[in-house]
């Protein structure tokens, strides 16, 4: 199910979170409203931790991160990458990158396995993404537009992306991707993907002005429609078993 | 997991080959190179991808932005990273920061262009010729001066484990398991092996017992089967292998007149007849078609094997076919000379000289005056250079025609009554 959530009266949710299926990051606000939403979704299986990155709060837009590792840009802190790394699982490389494009949640659209890339990304960034977070790494655009992470939406189901996005480069995007695309608009027709909607295997988060249609048309493409109760009998039965004896 | 000493020697032999001057085994395999069979595998792989990897360096831009690398060198490291087994060039360090700064960006394109042709393995890239080669078993033949086909076939099974199956035809020898070996269907002197038995240094084939030639090499010889004590003439024999067939056939006794224009290739035919033991030959550095057929030298003449020069169109070399893969940019530069290209003018004249010598040789047989039995054999595919030549010759004389019955257990024949086996055609008089 997809839940509609706002930060200090901003619908770009995707600003100020990161959601991935291993953790999730949210921006430290005035107050915990917007936290809560993602804690009762996600609390029991991920931990949902409070960072900032390079003081900002707008850590959605400056970190790319997956189930595998998270990237940093330069400007975050020692401070802070010490307090992600004590709050994240073990499992999850957390790295710091020297690139001139700071912005990483920008240039770098990623599920676990493939990652979109800025087409002017540094050669040895690009090495970095694929040892980081174990991912083929493709530089493309999303009709027409360089910031493939502003424009789209990633998880390992499906893809949501630019409005104006042709067919064929959906067809082309899709393949690369293996997974379905379809073309779309967040808070009521807006074609910031990124900033409006955050998705993982499971769960979804968006824009409190998103629209029941553009809602529908999320959880269908993210495979949402009563996830919860397969993903706890197919995925987490063998850690339910687990913890009850 | 090579040095970096061996990629560079791989990229200078790419260069070479570029040329088209020499041959992919005479360059791995030259004295300078140490890990000749290593050398040899990733020459021959790095030439099969060739036209893919071209297009991954091309828009991968390596060549921009590494300015160390050559071309060819890049072609070598590019297959080596991503469809070689150095995943990580630890003994080659100085290209190990070149490639790992890269790895991504090549691996990228490599898929791209794998959903673009909808290839599942990197296999699937390469055209389906090259993929799944059409693989002919080794055969060897039994030097019948030597040994008899029975103990040969006794000594493989006593002494290299290998077990003999029951001869079969066509098709089904293309599935051949290892370590076993079949009489050959059709001609009784010959033995069939899986296609990449390794005969180079075998004892029996060091002392000439076995000899290594293919089946459609082994026809002509059977054809013209000159009974013991006969008079044979090979028109142009070197280098010596069916001339080498015929005295093996007659048993050592009778005479054969091996003609051959070319100094060196006639010394190549004497070292071969002698290695094979034959004593029966005459080799002649002299022109056939100026032998005198009145010669009395000549009179006991009967049988006479011909093999002209011809265009070779017919024969099956994979290695020529990775060779002549080209990439888009030097399609549009191709200046070479394809001899299966009939629809090439400079082809066409070029057959037709072939096929017009190839008439008068045979004509000139006919001349010699005892002469009986006559074979006539090419390594082409062209009708022009085979039935034609046949026909042609036919219609010039009424004193020879055409055997209907030469080795009745063949059963295609090519046009016009003369016999197919991949490129063997025969008249037989």
């Amino acid at each position: 199910m997809a839940v509609r959530a706002q930060f200090e009266n901003s619908n770009d949710i995707g600003v100020f979170s990161k959601l991935t299926n291993s953790y999730c990051l949210v921006a430290i606000g005035g107050s915990e409203n917007f936290y809560s939403v993602f804690e009762s979704q996600l609390a029991d299986v991920i931990p949902v931790v409070h960072t900032s990155i390079g003081g900002t709060r707008i850590i959605g837009r400056l970190t790319a991160g997956n189930r595998h590792g998270l990237l940093v840009p330069n400007t975050t802190t020692d401070q802070e990458l010490q307090h992600l790394r004590n709050s994240l699982p073990d499992s999850v490389a957390i790295q710091r990158i020297e690139e001139r494009l700071s912005a990483l949640g920008n240039v770098i659209a990623c599920n676990d396995y493939v990652a979109l890339v800025h087409p002017d990304i540094d050669r040895e960034t690009e090495e970095i993404i694929a040892d980081t977070l174990k991912v083929e790494v493709f530089r493309q655009t999303i009709a027409g537009n360089v910031l493939v992470g502003s424009y789209c939406s990633l998880s390992n189901q499906g893809g949501l992306v630019h409005p104006n996005t042709s067919i064929q480069d959906q067809d082309e995007l899709s393949s690369l991707l293996q997974i379905p695309l379809v073309a779309g608009t967040v808070n009521r027709g807006s074609d910031l993907i990124g900033a409006g909607c955050v998705v993982n295997d499971w769960s979804a988060f968006v824009g409190l002005d998103t629209s029941s249609t553009e809602i529908s048309v999320i959880e269908k493409i993210f495979n949402l429609q009563n996830t919860k109760s397969s993903y706890v009998v197919n995925e987490m039965r063998d850690q339910l078993i687990d913890s009850m004896i | 997991m090579s040095s970096p000493g061996f990629y560079v020697q791989a990229a200078k032999i790419l260069d070479k080959l570029a040329l088209k001057k020499t041959t992919i085994k005479a360059v791995t395999l030259a004295d300078d190179v140490k890990e000749k069979k290593k050398m040899y595998a990733i020459i021959n792989e790095t030439l099969k991808y060739k036209p893919i990897i071209s297009e991954i360096i091309e828009k991968s831009q390596i060549l921009k932005n590494e300015k160390k690398l050559s071309k060819s060198l890049a072609i070598v490291l590019v297959y080596d990273l991503l469809f070689g087994h150095a995943k990580n060039f630890k003994n080659a360090p100085a290209f190990q920061k070149i490639m790992n700064k890269n790895k991504a960006r090549l691996n990228a394109e490599l898929v791209k262009i794998k959903i673009r042709k909808k290839a599942v393995n990197n296999e699937d890239l390469l055209p389906k010729e090259i993929k799944n080669p059409f693989i002919l078993p080794r055969y060897v033949r039994v030097n019948l001066l030597k040994s008899t086909v029975d103990k040969v076939i006794e000594y493989f099974q006593k002494n290299n484990g290998y077990e003999l199956l029951p001869p079969v035809e066509g098709k089904e020898l293309a599935h051949f398991k290892p370590k076993t070996f079949r009489k050959d269907f059709h001609l009784n002197d010959l033995l069939v092996f899986p296609a990449n038995t390794d005969f180079h240094d075998h004892p029996l084939y060091l002392n000439g017992t076995l000899i290594l030639q293919d089946k459609a090499s082994c026809f002509p010889a059977h054809v013209l089967s000159p009974p013991p004590g006969s008079v044979v003439i090979d028109g142009c024999a070197a280098p010596g292998n069916k001339t080498s067939h015929v005295a093996s056939l007659m048993g050592n006794k009778g005479h054969i007149f091996a003609f051959d224009l070319d100094k060196r290739r006639l010394g190549l035919l004497k070292r071969l007849t002698t290695k094979a033991g034959c004593s029966c030959i005459e080799p002649l550095n002299e022109n056939f078609l100026e032998a005198d057929p009145n010669d009395p030298k000549y009179a006991d003449v009967e049988y006479i094997l011909l093999d002209p020069s011809c265009s070779g169109s017919g024969i099956v070399s994979r290695l020529d076919q990775i060779l002549n893969q080209k990439s888009q940019e030097e399609n549009e530069n191709e200046t070479i000379l394809d001899i299966k290209d009939t629809s090439n003018k400079l082809v066409q004249e070029r057959l037709k000289s072939l096929s017009d010598f190839q008439l008068l040789t045979i004509q000139h047989a006919f001349k010699f005056p005892k002469v009986k039995r006559i074979s006539y054999s090419t390594c082409s595919i062209h009708q022009i250079e085979n039935e034609d030549v046949v026909k042609r010759a036919l219609e010039s004389t009424n004193e020879f025609r055409l055997s209907a019955h030469c080795i009745p257990q063949w059963k295609r024949r090519g046009l016009e009554g003369s016999v197919e086996h991949g490129r063997c055609y025969f008249i037989y008089v």
